[in-house]
Parts: structure tokens; sequence; C-alpha cells
């Protein structure tokens, strides 16, 4: 069955999940929806462009993709979900966690596949590292570090909706909507936020640091150090420094290290430092554009409308309303 | 000369070519070696050095991103006399430039911030085809702007890079792929080539689009199927039956294969023309050379 999809918003992360689920043979992509002139005259000779949603024809549509700014997430969800369409929309779910309880409550009723944009929990180096510390790897794990990196804003001058905090732009919502989804994919839920901090760099109307702590339902404590001025980054850098009883193990997008007194064959791990690469763990996919990830979480959506049972990576509506609840618990404490 | 062709092993392969990774800081196993690769190599003259040293082990070609690091170089190179039999590589665009501008100005500013170089080309390709909403033109303009300090007597074939090939198959846009095939062959007389990470996809479509239209592919072959997508045997079936001039690179499978392993799977590999490969020190360019006079004689 090849599922109808269409993609609502057509920038940056919109064109690249165009191109991937067109590449992917489980999904049709019948429309696109975008408001941009300019978009509308480059794409209409390939795919059919509307620019409001209502004029998308409902009876040919099982799923959309929406990658909107922020602040428009919560109103096209609504729609589509209460059309009874499936949805996958970038992150984070809303800039408000009262509209993303909402969401949730309404996909739950509806009994719809809704997946959010959190990347990272398909990324195979990651999921190796979850399932490390779960499974024992450093012992009982007593506290965290996660940080993550960037040059996405190097001046003032940015009139993009992403430098406006009013329309859900700045790095907590952006980088920051990220880590607390990982904190989160790891450790659980998060119980209570301290000693949060935001501050601007170059940003005129939105937040370029973020600094935070946790601590999460199950004793773990963890520290959040978000930047997106960083100009020695050629690109995101995100890592987790994770301390246990028995060891330390510390994970990005490419490698894990792990430094224990534990030895386990189960866990393919001895005393001492291991390192293991995302080049050790080959997971070639149908169709890649930049990086098996942002593939997997595309096809594991179609999978789902399909009946398949979600794998426990997908960030559905309930999770990632959790991830919105810290943000706004953030913004609420900063000193 | 490079240093398989003037050995004459009766071999397909007949070329290395060097990458420019370790000037950029790119290391897809481990980002913090990347950075301190990127150090090694913080200004042009180091940069000089040491494609001269490889030049001299007889790496004659050398393939790069249009990254402000390597421009520079190309100009330096471009004068020299001891470059004068050298190929140029030239891989289009420098992704991350492009991408962090849109995400922070969007398409038309950085369209605009991007040709400033060649504003009277700019002007008369770029304007009318953001106003008539054609692609065609702001292609043609980003390209002769990023061709524009590269010499060229030493251009040899000109690649669409990897994240621009795919994302253009992937929206089923191979007539752009054509298009840019046919401005580059057409006003640089150079070859022109992919960068793909869906090789067998490509092929498939582009023998659609336009078949017996020839072009270059530079795409990942290695021992451990790392990102040969959609399967490493799909791959290597599509490279036997391939007309067109293969180049295959991420042989390493990003350094989590020994070199000597990694040279023998690729030296006995069929249908691959040329080989890509890169390390931040001579003495590994040596010996992957000394592998390949092994696998390939």
């Amino acid at each position: 069955m090849t599922l109808r999809v269409s993609i609502v918003g057509l920038g940056k992360m919109g064109l690249s999940h165009l191109a991937i689920a067109n590449g992917l043979n489980c999904f049709k992509v019948n429309a696109i929806v975008d408001k941009q002139k300019l978009t509308k005259h480059f794409i209409s000779r390939y795919f059919n462009v509307y620019d409001e949603i209502e004029k998308l024809d409902l009876r040919k549509t099982d799923a959309v993709i929406i990658s909107t700014p922020n602040f428009s997430h919560f109103a096209i969800v609504k729609y589509f979900l209460k059309n009874d369409i499936h949805v996958f929309v970038e992150k984070p779910l809303t800039i408000n966690h009262s509209q993303s309880e909402e969401l949730k409550d309404l996909a739950s009723q509806k009994d719809l596949t809704n997946q959010v944009g959190y990347v990272n929990r398909f990324n195979p180096i990651f999921i190796r590292a979850k399932n490390l510390i779960t499974q024992g790897a450093i012992g009982n794990i007593a506290s965290y570090e996660n940080m993550m990196y960037g040059n996405v804003v190097s001046s003032g001058k940015s009139s993009s909706w992403r430098n406006d905090i009013s329309k859900g732009g700045g790095c907590l919502f952006d980088y920051g909507s990220h880590c607390i989804d990982l904190c989160v994919f790891f450790f659980g839920n998060i119980k209570t936020v301290s000693e949060s901090k935001l501050g601007s760099i170059h940003s005129v109307s939105a937040d370029d640091y973020v600094n935070s702590n946790f601590s999460h339902d199950n004793g773990v404590e963890g520290r959040l150090d978000v930047n997106w001025c960083k100009p020695d980054y050629r690109k995101a850098f995100n890592e987790l420094i994770i301390k246990g009883d028995q060891g330390e193990l510390r994970v990005n997008k490419q490698q894990i290290k792990v430094t224990t007194s534990i030895d386990s064959a189960n866990l393919g791990i001895k005393s001492g430092t291991n390192e293991i690469f995302v080049t050790d763990d080959i997971q070639n996919t149908e169709f890649y554009l930049r990086g098996e990830d942002f593939s997997e979480q595309l096809i594991e959506f179609g999978n789902s409308i399909k009946g398949a049972t979600p794998s426990n990576n997908s960030a559905d509506f309930e999770s990632s309303s959790h991830v919105d609840f810290i943000i706004n618990q953030i913004r609420s404490r900063n000193d | 000369m490079s240093i398989l062709s003037s050995i004459k092993f009766e071999v397909e392969m007949t070329e290395l070519i060097l990458g420019d990774n370790q000037f950029l800081g790119v290391n897809h196993r481990s980002e913090e070696l990347g950075r301190q690769n990127s150090s090694k190599f913080g200004d042009k003259s180091q940069i000089f050095s040491f494609l001269t040293e490889c030049k001299d082990l007889g790496i004659s070609s050398f393939m790069f991103t249009t990254h402000e690091k390597i421009l520079p170089v190309l100009e330096d190179i471009g004068r020299s006399k001891q470059f004068e039999h050298y190929s140029l590589y030239p891989c289009l665009p420098y992704a991350h430039k492009y991408a962090d501008s849109v995400t922070e100005n969007g398409v038309l500013k950085t369209v605009t911030q991007f040709s400033y170089s060649n504003l009277f080309s700019f002007m008369c390709n770029g304007v009318s085809g953001l106003l008539t909403g054609n692609a065609k033109y702001i292609m043609k303009s980003l390209v002769d702007a990023e061709l524009e300090k590269i010499p060229s007597h030493l251009l040899k074939c000109v690649y669409l890079q990897n994240l621009v090939t795919d994302l253009l198959l992937g929206l089923g846009m191979e007539d752009l792929l054509l298009e840019f095939a046919e401005h580059i062959t057409g006003k640089y007389g150079s070859e022109v080539g992919f960068v793909t990470m869906n090789y067998p996809l490509l092929c498939d479509r582009l023998a659609k689009a336009a078949p017996n239209f020839p072009y270059r592919i530079c795409t990942n072959i290695n021992k451990n199927g790392f990102r040969m997508n959609p399967t490493k045997e799909n791959v290597l079936s599509t490279l036997k039956h391939d007309s067109n001039h293969v180049t295959a690179m991420s042989i390493f499978a990003s350094g989590s294969l020994q070199p000597e392993e990694a040279i023998k799977f690729i030296s006995s590999t069929s249908g691959l023309d040329a080989c890509l490969f890169g390390s931040s020190q001579i003495k590994n360019i040596k010996t992957n050379i000394s592998f390949f006079k092994k696998y390939l004689s």
C-alpha cells in the first residue's frame, strides 16, 4: 500500500522531507502547501502546490508532514487531526505545553499515527548508547551533562522567524528541544527544572544560549548546556557525558566512548576504555539524503500508519508534549 | 600523470584522487579528530605543501569542495609550473554555507549573497530567474559564481555535490541535473559528474531521462557496505554493468577499515575507474599507494 502524503511548509526541513518521502517507496507525494510565491513557481512544475491547507483534497490524503514555523504547528496539526489525517510534525510539537496536551489528547482519541521529528532517536549510535546505559554498562546512572553547540547565528541582522521568540524561534526551541528530547529518551521524564538561564549573544529577539539543571523521575540529575553562536563548530555538535557508579559514557552522533569497570560479552564491552563508532553499525537505507536517521524516521512513520507496532525510538505527541512542558518550565524559571 | 597509469598495470582503475576532508576538519568517524586535523592546515601554504608532496608521490588529481579555505590554494596551483599537468575536480556547491544561510536569511538573500562576486552575470541570469521562478537560471548563476576562482585550464570534471544531487533526485527533478550537465559541458568544456549516496537509483533515473548521456559518478564503495544505499549488493551489481566513469569514495568506510583490507577490496572490485581518498598524514598516503601497487599488480 502506498500512502498519499502531503508536505506542509517548504523551508529547509520541508524540502528535505519532501525529497526523502518522494524517494521512498511507501509514500506518494500528492501535494504541497506553501505560501511563498517563489516556492510555488519553483516547484509547481513537479507537484501540485496550494497556498492554504484548506485547499488540499483531504479525500486524497492519508498523511501530512508539517514543517512550518514553530508557532503555527498547533493550528495546522489540529486541523489535520480533526480531519482524520495521520501527522508527522517537525519539532517542537508546539510552543506552548497546554496546546501540545490538547493535540496529544486529540491524536489519542482519534487513534491516529502521531510523530514529532526528533531525529536523534533514529541515530544508531544514540540508540546503542541508550541500550548500553539501560543494561548497566556503567552501573547505576548518577548524573549527566548534555551539550549542544553550533554556528547558526553569527549576527543580529537575521529577519528569520528562527530568531524571533514570539514565533517559536531561539535556540531553546531549536537546539534545546532536541537536547531535552534526548534527555527524556535516555533517562525518562523530568521531574524538576532548576537554575535555568537563557540569554542572547547576537539575536535581538531570541535566546542564543540556555543552561538548566534537571532532576528526572528516576533520580538521575542532569545539566543542559546549549549555545548556537559558537563560530568554531562547522555544524551542530551534540554530546552527552553520562556518569555511573561503575564508569562513564560519552556519546555524540558519531561515537561512543565507554570507560567502565564492567566486563560484559553480552554488551560487547570490556573493563577499561571502549570506543564504538557510527561506522561500526552499518545501517543502509532505501533512499539517503542527509543521514540514515532522517530517512528511517519517515519509514517508521509510514510503517506505523500501515499498522506496524512503532519501535521504542519514535517520539510521539505524548513524549513531545513533555519536552514542551520542560521548555515552558525553563523559560518561566529563567533567573 | 597518475601513479597507476604510469605503472601500466593490467587493471581497469587508472587514477588516484586526493580528497579535501583533512583540510576542512571533516571526519565522519569522529568530529573531534576532524577538528584536530583542521588546525594542522591552518593556512594555505600548509595545504599547498601537502598537495605538492602528494603530487610528487604520483597523485596528480584533487577533488575538493569550494570552501573558502581551499579557493586561495587553487589560485596558487593555477599559477604554479609544477602543477601544469594537474587535474582539478571541483565539487559544487559547498553545501554548509548555503544551508546555514538559507536557515538564517532565506533563499532570496542567499542567492544574492553568494553571487555578489559575479554581479553582472547574476543580474542577467539570477534576477530574471527569480522573477520567473526559473530554477535553471538561478542554478547557472550559482555555478558560475562558484567556478569563478578555479583555474579553468586544470578543470577536468565538475561534480555536483551529493546533497544537491540526491535532493534533486528525491524531488524527481532529473531535468535540473541534466541542465547542470549541459551548462558545465557547454560553458566550461569539462566533463560533468555527480556525487551520490543513491547510485543505483541515480543511474536508473538518468538512463530513463537521457539515455546515452555521458557523466561521471562518485559514490561510496567499501568492503563494509558503509553508506552504499540501498544495499551493498545492489551498488556492486549496478557498478558491474555501468559504462560511465565511476570513482569510489569512503573506501575506508570512514576509518572503520584497515587500509590494507580496504584497498584489497577496492582493487578487486570490477567496474571502478578511479579512487578518491585522503589523510592528514603523508606517511599514510605513501602506505596507501603501496597497497594499491601491491593489489592492483
